[in-house]
């Protein structure tokens, strides 16, 4: 059994690929020359092939000031939607922020060419970014607050900062997958 | 082989597939520059793999340029998963017997 198992290694897709004429092998990233593959050197394609789509790549440089951008127009228009104590416009900007978010998230999808899988649970670094915004917007906020009095200034400054944060967050975040994406390039 | 699946021994089809499973869908073009074939051999291999059911390709446009994007489908991640076990096993069998033949012959030859 066992030889004959280990007699199919060498000659596992010869046959096929043979006879399959309509296709040229590809020259894949290590990749060896001619028609047969080991069954080591399938699974060893397979798992270069997987990683490579797998691996973290730079977000567009307008990723970070969009969604940045986005925030801070959304305390913004929440700050004026509670001035003014328009419900319907508190209930509407979430909406706002969700479809801008979206439309910007799938942007640069497009843009990357590749869209990640998406993994269940946060990763700590998007944790600890979160963590960062909600305290720079909470303390902005309370500036504003205190200097003002006023819910559009509350809005508009927990926004513009917990915009920055995350403008500044992403740039981090970006620079560490640039650097993932040169080392594994190398 | 148990797993095997004879539409994946092709390396760029297993290449191809392999690398959408990595991901929820890629551009045409980005998977074509990984696997580094040409347009018209990824168009023939996405519409194998299309056709068996592993890949699912669909069009759109970035502004009005047509794009189209590859992903796996479910059936085509199971059957690489499969197909990919069933190599492990075969490689794992193969090493076997490689170093049974290695300690009955090692020590008379030389």
């Amino acid at each position: 059994m066992i030889r004959q198992r280990a007699g199919f290694d060498g000659t596992l897709l010869g046959g096929s690929m043979a006879k399959d004429k309509q296709f040229t092998p590809g020259e894949v990233e290590g990749l060896p020359p001619g028609d047969t593959l080991t069954p080591a050197e399938a699974l060893a394609i397979a798992g270069r092939a997987e990683a490579a789509a797998r691996r973290p790549q730079p977000l567009p440089w307008w990723y970070g000031p969009g969604v940045g951008l986005s925030v801070a127009a959304y305390g913004a228009a929440i700050g004026q939607s509670f001035k003014s104590q328009a419900l319907w416009l508190i209930l509407l900007c979430p909406l706002g922020l969700v479809l801008v978010q979206a439309a910007i998230v799938r942007a640069a999808t497009r843009a990357r060419g590749v869209a990640g899988l998406v993994e269940r649970g946060l990763p700590p670094r998007v944790l600890r970014a979160l963590a960062a915004v909600v305290l720079a917007a909470a303390l902005c906020g309370l500036v504003a607050w205190l200097v003002t009095g006023e819910q559009a200034w509350v809005g508009a400054g927990a926004g513009t900062g917990g915009g920055l944060t995350l403008w500044a967050c992403l740039a981090l975040i970006n620079r560490h997958f640039k650097e993932q994406s040169m080392s594994s390039a190398q | 082989m148990n797993g095997l699946d004879p539409a994946l021994h092709q390396p760029t089809r297993l290449t191809v597939l392999a690398f959408l499973s990595g991901c929820q869908e890629a551009e045409f073009s980005v998977v074509r520059d990984y696997c580094q074939v040409s347009d018209s051999v990824l168009s023939k291999t996405a519409a194998s793999l299309e056709t068996s059911g592993h890949l699912r390709a669909r069009k759109g446009y970035v502004g009005k340029r047509p794009r189209t994007w590859l992903s796996a489908t479910r059936q085509g991640r199971a059957a690489l998963a499969a197909h990919l076990a069933a190599l492990q096993e075969l490689a794992t069998a193969a090493e076997a017997a490689g170093s049974e033949t290695d300690a009955e012959g090692g020590p008379g030859q030389g």
